[in-house]
């Protein structure tokens, strides 16, 4: 096989075993790997009863028929199990260099089922898989993990670990790869940590063989030309997604304080350019030309002055920032690298510290419910400390673990403003000012997430190309519905076959590589001959079966809404008075994906055209 | 003497040189091949691009029993010959960059040639992090 190594591992811990096999060619045509093999996986190997703490649950790693090659930023992966956060379909994606290893190790596809007596890690090498005892890993963060593996294993080996979070199956614990880069969402390390898998090490020397080695050459040079010449890579390749705070602050659309207010003027003090001194170098993923990342270290002074890590992402930046009303960016520097080190979630983890500060703002509950913590807004003292608590389960940690939504059961009048959907804490969007994204975290098939739909049109095309695309120059207009059902459908279904084929979204969506030249990329990469239309095809078969996964657990329209907060108008800012009502949308983007208006299932008409006609069972 | 020059400050330790040093060679992606390798140390976010120097006096033709590495005299490039090797593995215990290396797998010594005077890696490298220079 090109491309593909066709080569499965799975990984039984309960019984200790390891079984090697082929992937049906079929199954990766109709999924292409990572996030779309997954999620068929996921699909036929659990039901609405699966434990995702338990052992029936499986942790599935996968990346893609690109991965490894010279494709620019080829080298993503997906993890995907039942969420213990959510209890829905799961999933977390992150780049770094893990990807492309495990293919050079010799797999496209880890399963990973059972639970092990004792802490244990999995070592791939050069085809061979082995169960190994991590005993002496175990209470360890991901940091020592990782240098610990590589002590034994060399340097280059590549290590996915959990840390502490993982281990105290906090909801929203993450895995880390490369010490910086998070299978974030939905509580994967959790689901590992219950496993009793401390970590996957990857090394091997198989090639990834390409069909057509000449015309792949001739794709790379385009695809590079096009990312170079695009008109978001000079700030992209410079700043990364801190540019991002930078817009945000324009338009009117951070959530600050739980999502209080949508613009503050202290967010500047956040902005791309604060955290150019702090930068030692800028980092790129495996086979990226973007290196969208940088290193930070903290200035040495004060109590956060030995700050160091990748990143922070805009997401962190936000999430443990203003959403808890924090503009000290050294603190921000320095949880940034211990919610790596400990193996959390950020988004998340921002989204349950904001949410009970409320709470104690409002008076719900008092400092005695966090062990005599001062929740006052900014008080980033206390966010290092809650990181800290929760991630080792100490005191009130291990109540904040369980994640938003579950704690504002517990907590009464906090629902309006318990900022989750399904389950999942938002990212750090104002669905009010972007409605786009507002109806992309409503249908998202994880819960309240960006990178589900990714409309970055909305607010980066042309009124042009708009209309081109979508019929409607309204599409570019922020605050505008019109059109966004059609918007958000096709930038949903781009997003799944990218995390499919696990390129990034970074190259594939915000420097909008055309489709055509990605599927002939991956033509000369597998000598498989499809085209943009197949792609988006993929894709939406992907989109249609992970809500399949969660209509078989009793979900439809009545999930797909956003927290009450967002029918209020924003008060500030350049999006004062806009306010999202999911009311206008969501039927026109059931129509548009030719799903029943009434439930927000897909038709058994559609999953037979999708090839899913598997799934029609599962419809009530 | 031309060799592949590293300008260490600005490499983000992508290995792009790496994957693309292997399909210039052998047409297929696979860098534990590849004749430059990125030595890193994440948690300092350092990266260290590790390739031949062409030395003016090079150790590993020094100690090369049958001269199957030879310092060419036109392009000063060090030239390793297969033909000749007997996989003694003394060039690779006597270079002092550590930028020559034996691979096991496929049982032969990985060395830059700078691709006879057009290295891939340069012409891939995203930040002119790496030049060829005379």
């Amino acid at each position: 096989m090109y491309g593909w190594t066709g080569k499965k591992a799975l990984v039984d811990l309960s019984n200790n075993k390891v079984i090697i096999g082929e992937i049906d060619e079929e199954l990766l045509k109709k999924y292409l790997g990572g996030r779309g093999l997954n999620a068929r996986l996921l699909y036929d190997m659990t039901d609405k009863d699966t434990d995702p703490l338990g052992p029936d649950n499986p942790l599935i790693f996968s990346t893609g028929p690109l991965t490894g090659s010279l494709v620019p930023t080829n080298g993503r992966y997906s993890v995907t199990a039942k969420s213990p956060l959510t209890g829905i379909f799961g999933d977390g994606n992150s780049a770094g260099f893990w990807a492309p290893e495990l293919k050079y190790a010799g797999f496209d596809l880890i399963v990973i089922t059972g639970i092990a007596e004792k802490p244990v890690y999995i070592w791939i090498n050069d085809g061979k898989v082995e169960i190994r005892d991590a005993s002496r890993h175990w209470g360890k963060d991901v940091w020592e993990t990782t240098l610990e593996l590589q002590k034994d294993h060399g340097k280059r080996a590549q290590i996915a670990a959990i840390g502490q979070a993982g281990e105290n199956l906090v909801g929203y614990a993450a895995i880390i790869n490369n010490m910086k880069r998070a299978v974030g969402r939905c509580g994967m390390g959790a689901v590992m940590g219950s496993k009793k898998l401390k970590a996957v090490a990857v090394l091997g020397n198989q090639p990834v063989k390409i069909a057509y080695p000449d015309e792949h050459l001739k794709i790379v040079d385009e695809m590079l030309a096009h990312i170079y010449k695009a008109p978001g890579y000079p700030a992209r390749s410079k700043f990364g997604t801190t540019v991002i705070t930078d817009i945000y602050i324009r338009n009117g659309t951070l959530p600050i304080m739980n999502v209080q207010k949508s613009y503050d003027e202290q967010a500047t003090s956040l902005t791309s350019d604060k955290f150019v001194p702090y930068t030692t170098g800028l980092k790129g993923c495996f086979a990226c030309p973007i290196h969208c990342s940088r290193f930070t270290k903290g200035d040495g002074e004060g109590t956060y002055g030995d700050a160091r890590s990748e990143g922070p992402e805009f997401e962190t930046i936000i999430a443990i920032g203003p959403r808890c009303g924090n503009y000290n960016l050294p603190s921000v520097l320095k949880l940034n690298q211990i919610l790596n080190q400990y193996g959390l979630d950020s988004i998340s983890a921002g989204g349950v510290i904001s949410f009970i500060m409320e709470c104690f703002q409002k008076g719900l509950i008092k400092s005695e419910h966090v062990d005599g913590l001062d929740l006052s807004w900014g008080n980033h003292e206390t966010i290092v400390e809650l990181v800290k608590k929760i991630a080792l389960a100490e005191g009130c940690g291990r109540w904040l673990a369980q994640g938003v939504r579950k704690i504002s059961q517990e907590i009464p009048g906090s629902e309006d403003f318990a900022m989750h959907v399904k389950g999942l804490e938002p990212a750090e969007q104002e669905p009010r000012g972007m409605k786009a994204w507002g109806l992309g975290w409503a249908v998202s098939n994880r819960g309240a997430d960006h990178l589900r739909a990714f409309p970055l049109a909305e607010t980066t095309w042309t009124k042009e190309d708009a209309i081109r695309a979508f019929g409607s120059e309204q599409v570019v207009n922020r605050f505008a519905y019109e059109g966004k059902e059609k918007l958000v459908k096709w930038s949903e279904e781009v997003s799944a076959f990218t995390d499919s084929i696990e390129m990034c979204k970074m190259a594939q969506m915000a420097l909008t590589m055309p489709l055509e030249m990605t599927a002939r990329a991956l033509w000369t990469v597998t000598g498989w001959e499809i085209d943009g239309q197949e792609l988006l095809k993929i894709g939406e078969r992907v989109v249609n079966l992970e809500r399949m996964y969660n209509v078989r657990l009793g979900l439809g329209k009545k999930d797909d809404r956003l927290p009450k907060r967002y029918e209020q108008p924003i008060t500030e800012g350049a999006s004062q008075g806009q306010t999202f009502d999911i009311t206008q949308l969501i039927d026109k983007y059931y129509s548009e994906r030719n799903w029943n208006i009434e439930t927000g299932h897909p038709t058994p008409k559609k999953l037979e055209e999708l090839g899913l006609g598997f799934a029609v069972r599962d419809l009530p | 003497m031309s060799h592949v020059k590293v300008e260490i400050k600005t490499c983000t330790g992508c290995r792009y040189c790496e994957v693309v040093c292997s399909f210039n060679k052998d047409k297929l992606a696979d860098p534990s091949r590849s004749r430059i390798k990125v030595d890193k140390t994440e948690e300092q976010g350092l990266e260290d691009p590790i390739v031949c120097r062409q030395c003016e006096d090079p150790d590993c033709a020094r100690v090369c029993p049958t001269e199957a590495l030879i310092k060419d005299a036109n392009t000063g490039v060090v030239i390793f010959d297969e033909e000749l090797c007997i996989k003694c593995l003394a060039c690779v215990a006597a270079c002092p960059y550590d930028s020559i290396w034996f691979h096991e797998k496929l049982d032969v010594i990985i060395k830059c040639d700078t691709c006879l005077g057009d290295p891939a890696c340069v012409k891939y490298c995203p930040t002119k992090t790496l030049s060829l220079v005379d």
